[in-house]
């Protein structure tokens, strides 16, 4: 699953187009928008609402460690850069000073640090090289505990100088709509080889049937039958045929505890047997 | 991992520095052998290496160097586990966490919550603590945690623990590998205490388990470079893995070995099977959960996984009759 994560409407409506993404929730600020593959959310600005918006964004629909999370939104920065220059963050230095690292992957684009403010600070800002927004600590500090490090994107427009006092929000909106393009495309890539990465290998309806059936007939505790479920995971790592297997023991039901044991001890055995 | 090695995106490589040693001389000597990687200074090396939900995969193929100051603790005692070669005071230091290798059954990926590669700079210190702890007679391995010849021509440690070991020819030191940068260091003059030891794999190990490491017939290269020029070295064929046919794949390297290698010139050869700590095997099993390696039936004993005797006994039977009858 791609999340993509934007403080404001005016960011998210290229990509909401592009991707052709249909509203789902919209519980008090935060809006959720989805197809099969992309979820959107719009969280609205600051860090607070970055922090709780992208939460309950997890909370809802994270499935696993690949997933892979997408800030997409305007910064502001130093002259050194143009408008509409689009960088990935690879520091993060939060509203304490806390410094955050980011496993960055190959990307077309600029690479620098992030500082994330408050909005009180804006006027008060560093002219250190590096930009400045107002959600990116929050947004990475909740990813980094549901994904791995390398699918958090923190990806930043440049829209303003940090000496300007005021954004024009029709400029800002061309200039999303016009640096869309490049991240789309980036995007479009990183799904693209996310469908290409091999699955791990899995148990066939089949199996798993089979599996269900033998730890009720084996009456197997809770404890048993996860350890059940690994042997035999391992047994089809190995190559073996676990249908083949099963099918002999689907029938056997234990009467009580002892022949519980006994003949769940029969059947690992079994599965422990490899192909040399 | 890397999904977008496939695209032409500039590579991608950094070097995380600790400010505080930012200008230390083996920091700076270790810059300039990384021209091409980008520089972004960092408090503390736990800061990037202790990370929460690092991936393995994703780091391996995308070298990242840290370079940083070591703990206060600088001489390790050697664990039960590892072989100690007859030494009561088996020691080990941390130069490097880590190495450029990414090897399936590596237990650094157990032990580390990251691959980035760690050098510590703080080579003065660690050499005065050893050269003030370590009695005669002891052995000190110099690349328990990371493959120190691998690196060589980014932090050229070999030259200076080689350069240490003659000014103490009391203790004994090792450097392990499985490079082929012999040339890096071959033109230094042997020591008596510093051995240089090659890990060795069959090819069709090294091809599935042992990723971008040297061939088999490239480390044999090495080792016989190595013997021409009169250094000490040593073998060690470990972690011997368990393969479909794995009896006859090590038979033909035994054999493979004899053939290649004086091996009368060998200060001493090793085996071992794969074993490892049950915490490490299970981060390990996470991260290939679908690997044949993790999946073959262990048995524990003290908290270490092992391989069922049977295969041990004939691997070693062979092993017995081609290397050391």
């Amino acid at each position: 699953m791609i999340f993509l994560c934007f403080a404001l409407k005016l960011e998210a409506d290229p990509f909401i187009e592009f991707f052709n993404l249909k509203k789902v929730h919209e519980i008090n600020k935060v809006r959720i928008f989805k197809n099969q593959d992309i979820i959107a959310v719009i969280t609205g600005s600051g860090i607070i609402n970055a922090a709780e918006g992208l939460s309950s964004l997890f909370t809802r629909y994270y499935k696993s460690k690949n997933d892979i999370l997408i800030n997409i939104g305007i910064a502001g920065g130093i002259k050194k850069y143009n408008f509409g220059d689009i960088f990935i963050i690879n520091k993060i230095v939060g509203i304490n000073k806390d410094e955050y690292f980011l496993d960055v992957n190959l990307h077309p684009f600029k690479e620098i640090e992030l500082e994330t403010i408050l909005s009180k600070d804006i006027n008060n800002q560093s002219m250190k090289e590096r930009l400045t927004d107002l959600e990116g600590e929050a947004y990475y500090r909740v990813a980094q505990n549901y994904v791995f490090q390398n699918n958090i994107h923190i990806i930043k427009i440049l829209s303003d100088y940090k000496e300007d006092k005021k954004l024009n929000r029709i400029f800002v909106k061309s200039l999303v709509k016009e640096s869309s393009k490049k991240i789309i495309d980036y995007i479009n890539n990183l799904r693209e080889n996310t469908d290409k990465k091999i699955n791990p290998i899995k148990f066939s309806v089949r199996e798993e049937n089979l599996i269900n059936i033998i730890s009720k007939n084996y009456n197997l505790s809770k404890y048993l039958e996860i350890d059940f479920k690994k042997k035999a995971y391992d047994y089809k790592v190995r190559g073996n045929d676990l249908i083949k297997l099963f099918s002999c023991f689907s029938n056997v039901e234990a009467d009580n505890k002892d022949d519980r044991r006994k003949k769940y001890n029969e059947l690992t055995e079994k599965l422990e047997i490899f192909k040399e | 991992m890397n999904s977008l090695k496939n695209l032409k995106y500039l590579k991608n490589n950094k070097v995380y520095v600790e400010e505080d040693i930012i200008d230390n001389k083996y920091t700076k000597e270790i810059l300039h052998n990384l021209k091409s990687f980008k520089i972004i200074k960092i408090k503390h090396y736990k800061d990037v290496f202790n990370r929460k939900n690092q991936s393995h995969k994703f780091q391996k193929e995308n070298l990242n160097i840290i370079i940083a100051k070591s703990n206060e603790k600088k001489i390790y005692k050697g664990a039960e586990i590892c072989n100690d070669f007859g030494y009561n005071d088996f020691y080990y230091i941390v130069n490097l966490m880590n190495c450029t290798y990414d090897c399936e059954y590596c237990f650094l990926k157990g032990m580390y919550p990251s691959s980035n590669i760690v050098i510590f700079v703080d080579y003065d210190e660690i050499m005065k603590e050893v050269k003030k702890k370590l009695k005669k007679n002891s052995y000190l391995s110099l690349s328990y945690e990371g493959d120190l010849l691998a690196l060589e021509k980014i932090h050229g440690l070999n030259k200076k623990w080689m350069k240490f070991a003659r000014e103490n020819p009391h203790i004994q030191f090792e450097s392990r590998t499985k490079s082929n940068n012999f040339n890096l260091i071959e033109d230094e003059e042997p020591a008596e205490n510093f051995i240089l030891s090659w890990t060795l794999s069959p090819n069709i190990i090294i091809d599935k388990y042992e990723k971008y490491t040297p061939s088999l017939e490239k480390r044999i290269i090495n080792i016989n470079k190595a013997l021409i020029k009169g250094w000490k070295v040593r073998i060690f064929i470990e972690p011997v893995l368990r393969v479909e046919n794995g009896v006859n794949i090590y038979k033909d390297m035994f054999y493979y070995l004899k053939e290649k290698i004086d091996l009368s010139k060998i200060d001493k050869i090793n085996l071992d099977f794969f074993r490892i700590n049950k915490d490490y095997f299970k981060r390990l099993k996470n991260i290939y959960s679908d690997s044949i390696l993790f999946a073959y039936p262990f048995e524990i004993n003290n908290g270490i996984l092992e391989y069922k005797e049977n295969y041990k006994k004939e691997i070693y039977k062979e092993y017995k009759k081609i290397i050391i009858d």
